[in-house]
């Protein structure tokens, strides 16, 4: 079980894999040159974005490009997410995140399911995530 | 000024019960401080010399009355009775126990304020004209727009984790008080055709360890272009900004290392492929922004006290500026009296400001990014009442815009990245220069001190700055000459090696004695700088 990724995803399901089957998911680095958004096969079913470390924010931007390019596949972040990271996550278009054996175990299983609740539930503007209420909308929208 | 509604105070404390759970975690040990710092940081709070600091939010350094009490009653209640007016508009609490920072965050929701961003490498505080909707020479008031993107900017789920922190200043005036070219974003609103507002877009200014003047962007952005066009460049610096060295993370160099036209085809490209329907409430929002910043409703009381002092009418020349109404003045209330502390005021002081703020300036409070504190729209002919009570509190030093006027960080007395102290050197420097600045007219010389390379004074700017260092454990303080941060900013030009601590004082003195000498009418000390050369002054730092 301590190779097992597991994918957390808005409805709170916990999805077990092995880490082999994960490693093939993965189609972003967050890295990379934002050239490879440009050249992605948008009809790819999965496409994972690495995070590379807690406070490097690029794939929050390139989960909205891709969005904003058509993509409609699932889409999940990988690498150094955290929990407190999590609103973020589905704000910006993802569907959910892989989480490493050893990420879940830092920040324990109740940090992870209960940071699927988020606090915070309202944003200004538009978001994608469908647990956040849009203020602007709510004043302006019909 | 705007006034939260439901929807603004619900999300202001949802945040604040965010960081509640935050910090319990913290707490109870469930989370290590290296995982809390960039959590605590984007809450404003820091982890000092001697204890955590939080910094609070003023947004475009807007007050009331009730606001600037409830800061008066925190630095009562959570620190030591006093608060810390900074270059960003923003106040600083030196004392606050962690266990008490969430509470401290309930009370200022209380009054709708927070501290949200004002740390973290995540969009700051949006600062503007301390004068907005005053100001007698203003083309647009600000304040809108500066909300408009307070709220935008609030928690906004991209931009969380930037390479480096992002600083944004506002002004629609052509004298600008908000120094937007020495932010990473800078914004000049104007006056289209007709009711129209365009804003010019600047980009790319800072201070730091590698200072630089912002470049003209973009021009004439109209307002429905301008929140998506401000996605597509905080997107393409989220991409292209460097993480692999701290120091060189600000967009100011990605512009220098990319070049103008480059960065600016980049965010072109990316300003097409946002989509511009999740921006299509703005428009309508700015307008109902706008509704909130029509008044006050200036009337004239002609049964004022209008009474008369030498000592007023010393202040009144220093310290009050033209308003946009006939008949109202701009009253500035100096933080910087002999001896003290520049920035600082008392809970007493705060208290005090506030009441004034409240009988005779519609209860509206301004903060500068020159620490001090501005009453707005005073009727002139009740300004002697105003400073009668001003002086009931020691705030009636008549040294606005002054040499003695310093800006200073908190330096080596509080900061963890400080290499020297900077208080006490603006003590001695503010106790040596005010008997010549009596005497002389030295409207417009500004002096900044920093304790570190990171410039929080602003020392770059100054016409006269001054650098705390460290050189083999002894404190050694740099000049620089010639800079300024209006609409003509510049960086100031260092004049040579540094001086020890007690030599400030006099080299200062020195310097602003051989500018009144030298000055043509009516020239500025920057102007005369550069007509003289620095080698001329270096005499006189140098004897």
């Amino acid at each position: 079980m301590s190779e097992s990724v597991r994918l957390l995803s808005k409805t709170g399901a916990v999805t077990l894999m092995d880490a082999e089957s994960a490693s093939l998911l993965l189609q972003i680095d967050g890295e990379a040159d934002f050239s490879a958004i440009e050249s992605i096969d948008l009809s790819v079913d999965v496409t994972v974005v690495q995070f590379n470390g807690v406070a490097d924010g690029r794939g929050f931007s390139q989960a909205r490009a891709l969005r904003e390019a058509g993509y409609s596949g699932h889409l999940y972040a990988g690498g150094f997410i955290n929990p407190d990271q999590l609103s973020m996550v589905f704000q910006t278009g993802f569907d959910g995140v892989l989480v490493s054996a050893e990420r879940w175990q830092d920040y324990s299983e109740e940090s992870w399911l209960s940071a699927l609740e988020p606090v915070v539930n309202l944003s200004y503007a538009l978001t994608a995530s469908s647990q956040h209420r849009s203020i602007w909308q709510a004043r302006h929208g019909n | 000024m705007y006034n939260y509604d439901e929807l603004d105070q619900s999300i202001v404390e949802q945040r604040s019960a965010e960081f509640r759970a935050q910090v319990e975690r913290r707490l109870e040990g469930k989370i290590s401080e290296a995982e809390f710092k960039p959590l605590r940081l984007m809450n404003g709070l820091y982890l000092q010399l001697h204890a955590y600091m939080l910094r609070v939010a003023i947004p475009y350094g807007v007050l009331n009355s009730k606001q600037l009490n409830k800061l008066a009653d925190i630095a009562d209640k959570y620190d030591r009775g006093y608060g810390h007016f900074t270059t960003r508009q923003n106040i600083q609490y030196n004392w606050p126990k962690l266990v008490e920072t969430p509470d401290i965050l309930d009370e200022l929701a209380s009054v709708q304020m927070h501290a949200i961003q004002t740390s973290g490498n995540c969009i700051r505080n949006i600062t503007s004209d301390p004068f907005a909707g005053a100001a007698a020479d203003e083309e647009v008031d600000p304040r809108p727009l500066s909300e408009l993107l307070r709220q935008w900017s609030t928690l906004h789920p991209e931009f969380a984790y930037l390479p480096r922190k992002f600083k944004f200043a506002i002004t629609g005036s052509a004298v600008d008080r908000a120094a937007i070219k020495l932010h990473d974003i800078g914004l000049r609103v104007k006056r289209g055709t007709g009711d129209e507002i365009l804003t010019d877009i600047w980009v790319g200014g800072g201070q730091g360890r590698t200072p630089k003047v912002a470049q003209l962007f973009k021009s004439n952005v109209t307002v429905e272009e301008l929140v998506p066009y401000l996605e597509a460049i905080m997107r393409v610096y989220n991409r292209y900004g460097r993480r692999d060295n701290k120091y060189k993370a600000r967009i100011k160099i990605l512009l220098a290392e990319t070049g103008l036209e480059v960065l600016q085809q980049q965010v072109e490209a990316e300003y097409k492929t946002i989509n511009h329907e999740d921006f299509r409430f703005v428009k309508s929002e700015l307008a109902r922004i706008t509704g909130y910043f029509s008044g006050p409703e200036f009337k004239i009381n002609s049964n004022a006290d209008s009474g008369s002092s030498a000592e007023f009418e010393a202040w009144k020349k220093q310290n009050v500026r033209p308003h946009k109404q006939a008949g109202y003045a701009i009253a500035m209330v100096s933080l910087k009296p002999a001896g003290g502390i520049p920035g600082d005021a008392t809970s007493k002081q705060m208290r005090s400001v506030a009441d004034i703020a409240r009988r005779y300036s519609h209860d509206e409070l301004r903060v500068t990014h020159r620490q001090n504190l501005v009453l707005p729209h005073v009727q002139e002919n009740e300004l002697y009442a105003v400073w009668k009570a001003l002086v009931e509190v020691d705030l009636a030093e008549g040294n606005i815009d002054l040499p003695s006027d310093i800006i200073a960080c908190p330096g080596l007395d509080y900061c963890a990245l400080a290499t020297a102290r900077s208080i006490p050197i603006a003590q001695a420097v503010s106790a040596k220069i005010r008997d010549t600045e009596k005497k002389t007219n030295l409207g417009g010389v500004s002096v900044n001190i920093s304790g570190c390379i990171n410039a929080c004074a602003h020392h770059h700017v100054a016409n006269i700055g001054v650098l705390g260092l460290n050189k083999g454990g002894v404190e050694n303080y740099q000049l620089t000459l010639g800079g300024r941060n209006d609409e003509n900013a510049s960086i100031g030009e260092r004049v040579g090696p540094g001086v020890a601590a007690d030599e400030v004082p006099d080299a200062i003195e020195r310097i602003v004695n051989f500018y009144v000498d030298v000055r043509d009418a009516g020239e500025s000390l920057p102007d005369t700088y550069e007509r003289v050369g620095k080698e001329a002054f270096k005499e006189v730092v140098y004897v």
